[in-house]
């Protein structure tokens, strides 16, 4: 059973005059993945480095395993940190890269031995031990810099974009790498991203940040599904955000005075009626664009009355061509309602 | 045809100006080995004795102990104070090193002998040794060489996050400055270092006028030597020249090392 291990209360931090996150509050759960997401800016690393210890020109509250440690030394707290960069020591081997903290802790050298080869295996690096950063590719590095955090067995692990540098492919090898490993070692993990597909691929949680707070957290379904509010209905996914009159345009019944913006998630389109007519809203139109995504495609159409919308199908299904006139349906259920 | 013409026309130039560069350092090696060179096209003959009579000279001895001094001493104080300044706007705040290039520039643009009146006058009437205002002088003088030097170090990495890792690793700031940032741009230091104590060593206006006859440096001593003889004075510059053409080498062979280092690294990531 998970229970709350790190606790941020009424943080609050001011660079340069400017107060960048404002009574920010959350809680992550022990052995769990938390993902910051969030686009440039919104303050995802400062808050990182808060609970790093890195900045400490903080108010609020930071409670690690019950503990505060907002007064602490960065040193002082058992964190571990990846940085984007990677922050190799260019002159150290990846063994004595690895070793460094397990140095600083004066452990005997039989002990950093057992460990540094424990867990360079455990990120396959074996063969790797003698090398020095400047011969590594970016995913060797990237893990390095993962085992040589592991390997203090830190109560957090915090990563700030740690696979941002690298190419796709092995962006989402190391991705699930990274999710295997805080499984297999039970770390409780907090991974900064901008990426959504990162973050909804590995998170256990999500916690969307902008303009220094946080809008929104809950499991990825949860947070796509139901975003509150219009940022994160336009930060999440790839929804049709409508006004109540535009719904009205749509035959949904909407209250006049009711000032709410709604949802249709592209992907809950159908082509046919399954059940019930009268649970349908029918949306006629013509085809104005289509894009291929893989295993789906976005049609992209102006309605009747003048709306533009998305919808998405998987690529075996029907496919329509562009001015073809279509009518698509969608299940009054699945529209959300979201504030502001 | 006027390619060829342009060729040989650059050709002359550069040997001409090669030869106005070069024929003085030749005339005064050879002037510093010749037994006797009056009125004839080459010496009557050569010797070492000049060499001899520099090397057992106890002022030349003494002078060349105060230059080492001067150049040790005033590298130890440029390294101590600006190597702190330059790791802090790199890793900390760069947006002071635009502040930080104007004041570097400033030795350039303010001429010795105004530094040295301004020096005098402030300081004359204070209790400081003088030596102490001469080496900060010095040091101050030596300040676009040194932070220039010590700035290209920190280009290489990411310090600002290795410094951070090595606190999260367990380090206080002052051993993860010295285990972690220190070795990383040693090569950089050590330039840094040669240029300092080069420039320390070859100071002449600020030494003579502030400590003068007090403190006689190899400068100082060549000068004299240059009034009253001529031949032991051109050893001492045959000498100064050589012992500034070991640094320069030197240099240049760590640069050359640096250089061949990162092809080899961009060579090795593109293997990868």
């Amino acid at each position: 059973m998970s229970s709350i291990f790190l606790e941020v209360k009424d943080l609050s931090i001011n660079l340069s005059g400017n107060q960048v996150i404002k009574d920010m509050n959350f809680k992550i759960q022990k052995n769990t993945l938390t993902t910051f997401l969030g686009p440039s800016g919104s303050g995802k690393t400062t808050v990182l480095r808060a609970i790093a210890g890195l900045n400490q020109k903080i108010s609020g509250k930071i409670l690690l395993d019950g503990k505060e440690i907002q007064n602490l030394a960065a040193n002082q707290r058992n964190i571990g940190m990846i940085f984007q960069s990677y922050a190799l020591f260019p002159n150290l081997s990846v063994f004595e890269n690895v070793a460094y903290g397990l140095r600083v802790r004066k452990e005997s050298n039989a002990v950093i031995k057992e460990k540094v080869g424990a867990i360079l295996k455990t990120v396959n690096l074996q063969d790797k031990e003698q090398s020095y950063p400047e011969n590594l590719s970016g995913g060797q590095k990237q893990r390095v810099a993962i085992a040589r955090a592991m390997v203090l067995e830190p109560k957090i692990l915090l990563l700030d974009e740690p696979l941002s540098a690298l190419d796709a492919k092995i962006r989402i090898e190391l991705r699930n790498q990274i999710r295997e490993y805080q499984q297999r070692l039970g770390i409780t993990m907090l991974f900064v991203t901008h990426d959504q597909a990162e973050a909804m691929a590995i998170s256990d949680e999500i916690i969307v940040m902008d303009n220094g707070k946080v809008q929104q957290q809950g499991s990825p379904l949860e947070i796509y599904k139901h975003p509150q509010n219009i940022f994160m209905a336009k930060f999440i996914g790839n929804h049709n955000i409508l006004e109540a009159g535009q719904l009205r345009s749509l035959g949904v019944e909407v209250a006049e005075n009711d000032k709410s913006s709604f949802i249709i998630r592209p992907e809950l389109f159908q082509t046919n009626i399954t059940g019930d007519s009268d649970d349908y809203i029918v949306v006629s139109g013509n085809i104005k664009n289509i894009s291929i995504l893989g295993d789906r495609i976005e049609y992209r159409l102006t309605s009747d009355n003048g709306l533009e919308l998305k919808a998405e199908f998987l690529n075996q299904q029907q496919t329509f061509t562009v001015g073809k006139a279509v009518k698509f349906y969608v299940r009054k259920g699945d529209i959300e309602k979201v504030g502001f | 045809m006027e390619k060829h013409a342009d060729k040989v026309i650059a050709k002359i130039v550069i040997t001409l100006i090669s030869v106005y560069l070069v024929a003085p350092i030749i005339a005064t090696i050879m002037y510093s080995f010749a037994k006797s060179w009056v009125n004839t096209i080459l010496p009557d003959g050569w010797t070492l004795e000049w060499y001899l009579q520099l090397v057992t000279n106890s002022d030349f001895l003494s002078a060349l102990v105060r230059s080492i001094i001067l150049g040790i001493v005033t590298t130890i104080i440029a390294m101590c104070c600006f190597l702190p300044v330059v790791f802090y706007a790199n890793v900390y705040d760069e947006s002071i090193k635009a502040r930080l290039r104007f004041i570097t520039v400033l030795p350039f643009t303010i001429p010795g002998i105004v530094l040295v009146t301004g020096l005098v006058r402030v300081y004359a009437n204070l209790p400081i040794p003088q030596m102490l205002v001469l080496l900060l002088a010095i040091s101050l003088l030596s300040l676009p060489v040194t932070y220039q030097a010590l700035d290209n170090a920190f280009i290489a990495h990411d310090f600002r996050a290795m410094f951070e890792q090595a606190l999260i690793l367990g380090d206080s700031p002052l051993k993860a400055f010295v285990k972690v940032v220190i070795p990383n741009i040693r090569v950089g230091m050590f330039i840094a270092m040669l240029l300092t104590f080069t420039s320390a060593f070859g100071e002449y206006v600020l030494t003579n006028i502030i400590l003068g006859g007090n403190y006689e440096t190899l400068k100082i001593y060549m000068y004299r030597l240059m009034q009253s003889n001529g031949q032991a004075s051109s050893v001492l510059t045959t000498v100064y020249f050589f012992f500034l053409a070991i640094i320069s080498i030197i240099m240049i062979a760590i640069m050359k090392r640096q250089g061949n280092k990162k092809v080899e690294e961009v060579g090795d990531t593109k293997k990868l």
